[in-house]
């Protein structure tokens, strides 16, 4: 009941149950009371002026009325509507209508009012001259037919105001309706908003301005919170992203610090072996056992110094000498013919390298290697497997404020390089650390886990950066972007960057 | 040989008389009033008819001089009797036609007063002036009489 009494419906009902309660009474005393005084006096003063008239007919005759006429006059009184009593005293007489009995003489009470003495008769008297005698007409007349008609007003006045309650009532119910059932269908759109369900809108199908008004600002409100939350996902997804680059970049270059910081001292070390291996053998003759054993050993120095070397690319550590505007275009092209030796007949390989302008700074052979490396690592990816490989170069440009907010510091226009392979795919772990050095989910002897470290490290010393995105079982794909330059010329990081 | 009947039991035997007159008359007689003029006063009688042509404010001549109506609101019954009786209408009814009856033809309407004392001054005064009043306020009065009986209770 309470909870009933809680809602709009319920409140306009008890409001108008309420007001109605307190002022239909008041109304209904106010209007029969109005209309009783009324129809009272209307027929009071009827009977007055009758009775008036009659004993004006008594009084003016010349010769005075004799007292059968009076007597006449007064039966028709009687025998006229309401007319229930009627007589006229003189000092030296009495005249009574005929038509009455004895009995009715005792009841005469004279009445200034209507229904005063509660006997249904308004008896009124008239000073009369007949002749020279002063005398009183004493006449009655019924109430019972006005009372009635009183009575039947009230009824009416009654059965109106019940009308009328039962009317306030339905058109209350009415516009409780009309107001509640476009707010509850707002109140259950914006419950399944706050339960998530941002595709719900606010809409109100009323013709009440307010409500209307009340929808398109929830509305409004649904829409910016959708924006909102959108961009706070979004956000926290790029957030996510950056921190989990962020551990990774740590992580890589702390072990490319340490494997540089090793790989430096290794080649110092590789410096006096190669040099005296080298001095030795020019010594000895050919084909002494001897200079066989030191040649092997130069061999293994050399294969000793291509691991320092890669190392050092990993860390970066590694001094270009011939960083200049690079085609990268042209690196990708001769990059994918060296590397179609390797194509095995049973994968579809696809090479889709754009017309644009592809222009970078940065070293012509390590961009080759790049290359090289990816793509032998999709290759062996695809082992054993009949699938798919593309590469594809591309360049995108974007807004410059977007560009900003790069932290990589790539610019507006960059080069993207995407080597895509359908392969066995690696786990969220795998792909955590494949760009460590070392790391690697192949059989020993199958290679050195080297390959995707120097390319990480050529392509961060090359101010790009790399992204690698897979699923078990659906393949791998490894995104590298490199900052673009106008053709022939370097682009100054600090025109792109913030201060 | 004459008998004579002392001084002192001819006034006790008055008083008592008059006494009794006095207190059987309250007791019995039933109530009425009247339309009163002053002794001196030329009108002689009143028709009903010219009675209430004359409190509608409507210039009437009775034997000859133009009657000056007055009200006698002293009393709330006796103003319930001479309108239902005298003029067969309500209060209500009675202020409507005066108030019609001055607006339409610009009639002056009769004087009211308050007090039946001040009433019979004005009637003592003026020979001209007519009014209505319970006979009981005129008993002993001296210089006003009776023109007409208006009511007579039952």
């Amino acid at each position: 009941m309470a909870r009933a009494l809680n809602t709009l419906l319920g409140r306009i009902l008890l409001f108008v149950l309420v007001s109605h309660a307190v002022l239909l009474p008041l109304l209904y005393l106010t209007l029969s009371h109005g209309t009783r005084v009324e129809a009272e006096e209307t027929y009071l003063d009827y009977l007055r002026g009758y009775s008036r008239f009659i004993a004006d007919l008594i009084e003016n005759q010349s010769p005075p009325m004799p007292d059968s006429d009076v007597v006449a006059v007064m039966d028709s009184v009687v025998l006229g509507h309401d007319g229930v009593y009627a007589e006229l005293r003189l000092p030296d007489r009495h005249l009574r209508s005929s038509i009455l009995s004895d009995a009715d003489e005792e009841g005469f009470k004279e009445d200034f009012a209507f229904n005063s003495h509660d006997d249904e008769v308004y008896y009124l008297s008239m000073a009369v001259r007949l002749g020279e005698s002063e005398g009183q007409l004493n006449l009655g007349f019924s109430e019972s037919y006005t009372a009635g008609e009183i009575a039947k007003l009230h009824r009416q006045i009654l059965m109106s105001l019940a009308i009328y309650l039962l009317v306030a009532v339905l058109i209350s119910i009415g516009m409780g309706v009309t107001l509640s059932r476009p707010l509850s269908g707002l109140q259950k759109a914006s419950r399944q908003v706050a339960l998530g369900d941002f595709s719900k809108t606010l809409t109100a199908h009323s013709s009440i301005a307010e409500i209307v008004e009340l929808a398109h600002d929830l509305e409004f409100m649904r829409h910016e919170l959708v924006q909102v939350n959108t961009k706070l996902k979004t956000e926290i997804a790029e957030r996510q992203i950056l921190e989990a680059k962020l551990r990774h970049s740590q992580r890589v270059e702390t072990i490319g610090t340490m494997a540089g910081g090793i790989a430096h001292e290794f080649n110092n070390i590789l410096v006096p072996i190669t040099l005296y291996t080298n001095v030795v053998i020019e010594d000895l003759p050919e084909g002494s056992e001897l200079r066989g054993y030191l040649l092997r050993v130069q061999r293994a120095a050399r294969r000793a110094r291509e691991l320092v070397h890669k190392i050092l690319a990993f860390s970066r550590q590694l001094e270009v000498e011939e960083k200049q505007p690079e085609n990268l275009a042209k690196i990708v092209r001769e990059a994918t013919d060296l590397f179609s030796s390797l194509w095995h007949s049973s994968l579809d390989i696809k090479v889709e390298i754009t017309d644009e302008p592809c222009f970078v700074y940065g070293d012509g052979t390590m961009l080759h290697q790049v290359v090289l490396n990816l793509c032998t690592n999709a290759l062996k990816a695809m082992s054993g497997l009949e699938g798919r490989i593309r590469i594809a170069l591309t360049t995108e440009t974007r807004h410059l404020s977007t560009a900003l907010q790069d932290q990589q510091g790539l610019g507006a226009s960059y080069a993207k390089l995407t080597v895509e392979d359908n392969g066995m795919g690696m786990d969220a772990a795998t792909s955590e650390r494949i760009f460590e050095p070392f790391y690697t989910t192949r059989r020993v002897g199958e290679g050195t886990g080297l390959g995707l470290s120097v390319v990480h490290g050529i392509v961060l010393g090359h101010g790009g950066d790399i992204m690698v995105s897979s699923d078990i079982g659906m393949g791998s794909v490894f995104t590298i972007r490199l900052p673009l330059i106008p053709e022939g010329k370097p682009i100054l990081k600090q025109t792109l960057l913030p201060t | 040989m004459e008998r004579r009947i002392p001084l002192s039991n001819m006034r006790i035997n008055l008083f008592l008389a008059l006494l009794l007159a006095a207190t059987g008359a309250t007791a019995e007689e039933p109530r009425e009033v009247v339309l009163v003029v002053a002794n001196e006063s030329p009108i002689v009688a009143v028709s009903s008819l010219e009675l209430r042509k004359l409190y509608l404010g409507l210039p009437v001549l009775l034997d000859g001089v133009l009657a000056r109506p007055l009200r006698n609101h002293s009393d709330e019954q006796l103003q319930e009797i001479f309108f239902q009786s005298a003029m067969a209408m309500s209060e209500a009814a009675y202020e409507r036609q005066l108030l019609s009856l001055t607006l339409r033809f610009g009639r002056l309407q009769p004087e009211v007063r308050h007090s039946a004392e001040e009433l019979k001054a004005i009637l003592r005064q003026d020979d001209n002036a007519i009014t209505y009043m319970w006979r009981s306020d005129i008993s002993g009065e001296d210089g006003i009489r009776v023109v007409k009986l208006l009511w007579l209770e039952h």
